[in-house]
């Protein structure tokens, strides 16, 4: 044999890939119902998707949640069956294909580690099949040839290669990377505050150090990996201390990794693992994996038992039936949906297999099957409803459809979703968001229920608070509204929108001092809030304060100069303020020139501000022809009040009495 | 170590090692080679199958905006799309993937009454320094984006 041979079918201790199989195929079922199906609600929003490889499109071009999950709980199936029963490589494969296929869809899937999962499924596919028994009886030292296992270390090896060099740039070198990791981001951290890294976060001259002492650590890990697989063949001593070196640093990078807090979901875990089996020297790892050896010994046996007694083909076509009515029960029940089809379709799969395997005379593996299957129905019945799967999937894709689709078409996900909903962890957004879907669909009174259910699971959710306030205020329930903005804005004291909200509920109320008072702390919390200012100068005008005023629309114009109200107001201030200067009217002529080309001198009251502010500047001719043509148009538009208030200005540039402004509002 | 290694599978045979061997040493230079396709690349923010984990590029602090020019009352204007109604690619709009972007653009694109769609997206660094904004226009919905200053044109 070459070295190449040799390094690749060495012996290895057959408990290395027992393990690795049972527990990652066990670890990768549990991720799937867990954590891959309930982040299902993307799918398919918005009629379109982006696959991984672009001739995935080409084959399923809008992938649903319903096939997402499908496909997921199929692979999640078959992987605990041979977690369960020992590995069968069709069916390996099988669940791998759709594995693949359940994260390449779409890019909604974005982890990297999915695609490592999927290359270490492949190679499970390819592991010897190592029974418990064999590996059951201390010490646990039968060996075997295992290409897969040995292909796989050094695939990790690969991935910590990539990982090590991907880091050798100047951000992450520098520290400022993992700064950002850690402490920066709030996406990416959740517990800083109340963790040791408030306290590192001080120790500036440590983030570098960290930052390349991950390299390294990194780098440590590709010769670990490709040494460890050798370690059975290579005795104790100097290999057995390296091995313990290597787990050393691996679970020290992993663990740092999970305290960490990063949104990896569980991939550190499966690091571990893979540490563990791996990088462990034999007799340490004979000793941990006593405890999972000795539950799978003790199910193969059971099975074995049951075999034993009736090996016959009937048997095994009655256990089938049985199955099938179990798993059909199962899978109408499990409210998920694609579940059910998925589930069926794999069941039907492992049956035909099962049946093949029986008819060429391996009744007892059949059978072992079919009792795989039933173990699948009891453990996964168990997870999905302890960790609220359907509750999380009908959030997930409710939360997805809400800006998007027809409230009509949302609303039932929203029920689904709350009729699951653990009671013990209630969600006041998921009350709120239906509360926005009935205010969308103008059924008020239900809209204001939700929000007020919101705010008893969440008494300080500012959200629910505003929303609540706008739905009353559309039913004109002034005060209870101006209750809800008030207690929003306390709750949220430096969001400008709270206090807009609170001040033009105010405003409506009549109450302008306290209005005006909000607007002012708005405009302090976001000085570029165009409405702030301008509603503000609004107020500030009819408050007989146009100094003020003319500050607040100034700004409106500094920061939109195309608002007409803003031109014609401030136009009308220049024009008519007690100290004006000829100046100031030809600014006015210019303000209100603007906007009365932006209404297409389709407006009468800018209009009327324009024949004010030639006035103003001194033309009393064009004054008088400007006023005449917003007359005509006031006319014409039937607005009585502003006729007569024209019609008294007309008089006046012809030499008769004034009127009230033209403000625009 | 085993005293007395029992095997529990059979050593592939000759034929069947030289054959396994040459497999798994072309696909480990497949895995070796593939994040190559990254580095050697034109500069992209798409790290997909180049275990960049955790990369300056990903941590950068970015905020995507969509917007579509529209005819409204005989004139042409550009409106921004509303954040909400694109929450659902929100990470891979701000993490810039170009496919994501290209298909978001598009679908924008081939609604009724619209002539053009811009992509806007400003970052800050891992150090919180902020970068150029960079930009995006499609104006034919079957055409690729052309890449554009980021302020409005």
């Amino acid at each position: 044999m070459s070295r190449w041979q040799r390094y690749l079918f060495g012996p290895v201790a057959a408990l290395r890939p027992f393990l690795l199989a049972r527990l990652f195929l066990l670890m990768l079922a549990v991720d799937i119902w867990i954590d891959f199906i309930p982040h299902s609600g993307p799918y398919g929003v918005g009629g379109f998707d982006v696959a991984h490889f672009s001739w995935l499109d080409a084959i399923f071009p809008v992938p649903t949640p319903a096939l997402h999950i499908g496909v997921l709980a199929a692979a999640g199936f078959l992987l605990t069956v041979c977690a369960l029963t020992g590995l069968h490589r069709p069916l390996l494969l099988i669940a791998c294909l759709l594995f693949t296929y359940g994260w390449a869809m779409s890019q909604h899937d974005s982890y990297q580690h999915h695609y490592l999962l999927s290359l270490v499924l492949l190679c499970v596919a390819f592991l010897p099949r190592v029974r418990a028994e064999e590996v059951a009886a201390p010490p646990r030292t039968a060996t075997t040839s295992a290409w897969a296992y040995v292909l796989l270390g050094t695939q990790i090896a690969v991935v910590y290669l990539w990982t090590a060099i991907a880091k050798m740039d100047s951000d992450w070198v520098s520290g400022s990377t993992i700064t950002r990791i850690l402490l920066g981001d709030p996406d990416h951290t959740t517990t800083a505050s109340d963790s040791i890294f408030l306290w590192v976060r001080s120790k500036a001259g440590l983030w570098p150090t960290l930052a390349v002492a991950t390299i390294v650590l990194e780098a440590a890990m590709v010769i670990g990996y490709v040494f460890a697989v050798g370690q059975d063949r290579r005795g104790g001593g100097w290999s057995r201390f390296a091995c313990w070196a290597f787990w050393g640093v691996a679970a020290l990078l992993h663990i740092g990794i999970i305290l960490a807090p990063l949104r990896i979901g569980i991939f550190s875990l499966y690091m571990l693992l893979f540490a563990c089996v791996f990088l462990l020297p034999l007799p340490a790892l004979a000793r941990v994996a006593a405890v999972a050896v000795r539950p799978a010994r003790r199910l193969e046996a059971r099975l074995d038992r049951v075999v034993d007694r009736s090996g016959s083909r009937t048997f095994f076509v009655v256990e089938a039936l049985v199955l099938a009515v179990l798993m059909e029960f199962f899978a109408v029940n499990v409210d998920v949906p694609g579940a059910s089809a998925g589930l069926v379709a794999a069941a039907g799969v492992l049956l035909v297999f099962a049946a093949w395997e029986a008819w060429r005379g391996s009744v007892a593996e059949a059978r072992r099957r079919n009792r795989g299957a039933a173990v699948f129905i009891a453990l996964s019945a168990a997870l999905v409803y302890t960790c609220d799967v359907p509750y999380r999937v009908y959030a997930s894709i409710a939360q997805a459809r809400y800006f998007v689709d027809d409230p009509r078409d949302v609303l039932p996900l929203y029920r689904k979703a709350l009729s699951y909903m653990p009671k013990s962890a209630p969600d006041a957004r998921l009350y709120n968001n239906m509360g926005d879907l009935m205010h969308q669909m103008n059924r008020v009174p239900e809209a204001i229920d939700q929000y007020q259910a919101a705010l008893r699971i969440d008494p300080n959710a500012a959200y629910a608070h505003v929303n609540l306030a706008d739905a009353l205020m559309s039913v004109r329930r002034h005060d209870e509204a101006i209750e809800h903005y008030t207690q929003a804005s306390r709750l949220e004291p430096q969001n400008a929108t709270m206090h807009y909200n609170l001040a033009y509920a105010l405003q409506t109320r009549g109450r302008i001092p306290e209005a005006i008072e909000q607007y002012r702390q708005a405009i302090r919390c976001a000085p570029d809030m165009i409405l702030a200012h301008n509603n503000l100068a609004t107020l500030l005008l009819s408050d007989a304060r146009p100094e003020e005023a003319a500050v607040h629309l100034r700004e409106v114009l500094r920061l939109d100069d195309k608002s007409v109200s803003a031109l014609n107001n401030l136009a009308w201030f220049l024009a008519t303020h007690a100290g004006r200067t000829e100046a100031d009217g030809q600014q006015a002529m210019e303000f209100a020139l603007r906007a009365a080309t932006l209404t297409r001198r389709s407006d009468p009251v800018v209009l009327g501000t324009l024949a004010e502010a030639y006035s103003a500047a001194g033309d009393q001719k064009q004054a008088v022809a400007t006023a005449e043509e917003a007359l005509g148009l006031a006319r014409t538009q039937d607005q009585p009040r502003l006729v007569a208030q024209i019609q008294k200005r007309l008089d006046r540039y012809r030499g008769t009495a004034g009127s009230g402004p033209f403000l625009k509002y | 170590m085993p005293q007395d290694p029992a095997p529990v599978a059979r050593t592939p045979d000759a034929l069947q090692r030289r054959w396994i061997g040459v497999a798994v040493a072309l696909f480990l230079l497949a895995q070796l080679l593939l994040p190559l396709r990254y580095y050697l690349s034109p500069p992209t923010s798409d790290e997909r199958f180049a275990w960049r984990m955790f990369s300056s590029v990903r941590m950068r602090d970015c905020t995507a905006r969509l917007y579509e020019t529209i005819e409204r009352d005989g004139k042409t204007i550009e409106e921004p799309v509303p954040p909400a109604t694109l929450a659902h690619w929100r990470d891979l709009l701000d993490g810039n993937r170009p496919e994501v972007v290209e298909a978001v653009m598009r679908s924008f694109r081939r609604r009724p009454g619209v002539r053009a769609v811009r992509f806007e997206l400003k970052c800050r660094g891992v150090d919180g320094r902020e970068l150029p904004t960079e930009g995006w226009v499609m104006e034919s919905a079957d055409g690729s984006p052309r890449r554009v200053e980021g302020r409005s044109p």
